[in-house]
């Protein structure tokens, strides 16, 4: 889950290529809402060199805090026929992320890892298994002395397992 | 444009953005700038007309606010000789069907002060919407180009034992690959040099064989596309290839037919997403696939204080449900199958998206001439 609290139109999107990311095993397709590997809203992607997006880490939970390339949160829904519909070279991810690219705001959302987080703590991406389904994530976290900060807590419901933060990079 | 002044000219951008009449009026400003490149209307419209849709025709999803629209594709069926105690084997009918989703192509969101405006001389916003419109359709042939060739190599794939085999003078000289949906040039084929991207002139036994990909499957080819560089090539055929008559004709007003070797013809001038060395034939669309529109473009312009916005943006959705509906030539030895690809395909592949609407001049470098220095 990932709701946006702030008014959507004010956030800058950006609609870039998906590539096969560090975080992603050979032959998933992250964009297939039927690979057992496909993006949940509310997960982070990373930017590459050729400013495509991907997904970083390594798929280890706990392993990989982002340190080094800016992450921006998927904001689509699973399996969203548009995605779908916009085409890719044979042989590569077909299909477009669409990211909250710039601007702040404030969001809720389920896909982060409440331990060792308080108010007005600063988060970081990273590989996190949720509910140990055994599926590695890119979500929020507590951060690392090497973390890039991409968002700050404001509230967190503890009972609910969601944290409200606003996104900030430093 | 003597008489159009920058002052007239701010007057009907400004009459634009608040009246039909001053739209109209913009027209009239027109040609009066120097052109960077040809822009040409959509070649996937001509290879399958685009149908306009509704919401009606559509389905949403449970699970997100999108759209498809639902076609069939029509169910197997055949018939046998029996005797007259015999019985026909039975058949229960399940068609298949295929989704097509919906996606939206826009322009960039254009921004300029009202004031900057004032330093132009043609009718820039104007200028753009027109050109808007045709880069749009420029983004739906390159979605429709990289659809096509994903239904070509996936039909080579499955001929292939579900196995990448790259398409390459090499392994078809050898006879290492299968050549289901595609086909070499003769011109690639000869034998020496490496498996390369140059692009061989095109023969006549070519597209002879290209449409055979066809008619040996009980498909109609109807309509061939190819850029305007390959079929600048089919004036050099000789008069072995045309006849006396055409011969005469051609080298005095090239060829001005719209149907070759009883193929209609399709040619482009983007090769930047078409490029050069690429031909498809395709059967007629509804053998092939669908093409919709749910939204016609749409242009916004609006004015904030005096920062003027303008975006234009169409919503569409194209879906092949027969893949086995287009076939392609390929004039170059190297092979551009996904995976196995040779030392260079890139350049027989659709530029980036963000490559596109690259400018050929050079004026912002100062390459104008004569050159001209201000003090």
């Amino acid at each position: 889950m990932f709701e946006l609290i702030s008014t959507y139109e004010t956030i800058q999107r950006r609609d870039e290529p998906m590539v096969i990311g560090t975080g992603d095993l050979a032959g998933h397709n992250p964009l297939n809402p039927i690979d057992g590997r496909a993006l949940e809203k509310g997960e982070w992607l990373e930017m590459d060199d050729d400013m495509h997006f991907r997904r970083g880490g390594d798929n280890v939970a706990g392993t990989v805090d982002e340190t080094a390339r800016m992450a921006f949160p998927w904001y689509m829904e699973r399996g969203r026929y548009d995605q779908q519909g916009i085409a890719g070279r044979p042989g590569q991810i077909p299909g477009k992320a669409t990211v909250l690219y710039l601007g702040a705001f404030e969001f809720e959302t389920d896909m982060v890892d409440l331990t060792g987080l308080a108010v007005g703590d600063p988060m970081t991406v990273s590989d996190v298994d949720l509910g140990g389904l055994g599926i590695v994530r890119r979500v929020l976290a507590d951060i690392t002395a090497a973390g890039l900060i991409v968002a700050r807590v404001g509230y967190i419901n503890a009972a609910a397992g969601t944290v409200r933060a606003i996104r900030i990079y430093s | 444009m003597s008489g159009n002044t920058a002052e007239v000219l701010n007057a009907l951008f400004n009459q634009k953005i608040e009246t039909a009449e001053g739209k109209e009026k913009l027209a009239e400003y027109g040609g009066t700038y120097i052109r960077d490149h040809l822009r040409e209307v959509a070649f996937s419209r001509k290879v399958v007309p685009p149908q306009q849709v509704t919401r009606a025709d559509c389905q949403r999803s449970v699970h997100h606010d999108t759209l498809v629209k639902i076609v069939d594709i029509e169910p197997q069926s055949r018939a046998m000789a029996i005797t007259f105690r015999g019985e026909p084997t039975a058949r229960y009918i399940s068609a298949p069907r295929y989704e097509i989703p919906f996606y939206t192509i826009s322009s960039e969101k254009f921004e300029k002060t009202e004031q900057e405006l004032l330093a132009y001389e043609m009718p820039v916003t104007k200028i753009i919407e027109d050109n808007s419109a045709k880069d749009i359709q420029e983004i739906e042939d390159r979605e429709f180009t990289l659809h096509i060739d994903a239904c070509i190599e996936a039909v080579q794939f499955e001929a292939n034992g579900n196995a990448n085999v790259a398409f390459n003078r090499t392994n078809v000289n050898a006879a290492a690959v299968v050549s289901a949906s595609k086909v070499k040039g003769l011109n690639s084929l000869t034998l020496g040099g490496a498996d390369d991207f140059t692009v061989r002139p095109i023969l006549r036994p070519d597209i002879v064989n290209l449409r055979k990909m066809l008619s040996n499957n009980r498909l109609r080819p109807e309509r061939m596309l190819m850029t305007e560089p390959d079929f600048e090539d089919v004036l050099q055929w000789t008069v072995e290839d045309f006849g006396d008559k055409m011969q005469s004709e051609t080298v005095v007003d090239g060829y001005k037919y719209n149907m070759l070797l009883g193929t209609n013809f399709i040619r482009t001038i983007k090769t930047d997403i078409l490029r050069a060395g690429n031909v498809y034939i395709f059967t007629s669309p509804e053998f092939f696939g669908r093409f919709y529109i749910l939204n016609q473009t749409k242009f916004y312009i609006d004015k904030k204080a005096n920062v003027i916005f303008w975006q234009a943006w169409e919503d569409i959705g194209m879906g092949f449900g027969n893949i086995a509906a287009v076939r392609k030539l390929e004039l170059y030895r190297g092979s551009v199958t996904p995976t196995v690809e040779d030392v260079g395909f890139a350049a027989r592949q659709p530029v980036d998206e963000r490559d596109l609407g690259a400018m050929l001049n050079r004026a912002a470098d100062g390459l104008t001439f004569p050159a001209v220095n201000q003090f």
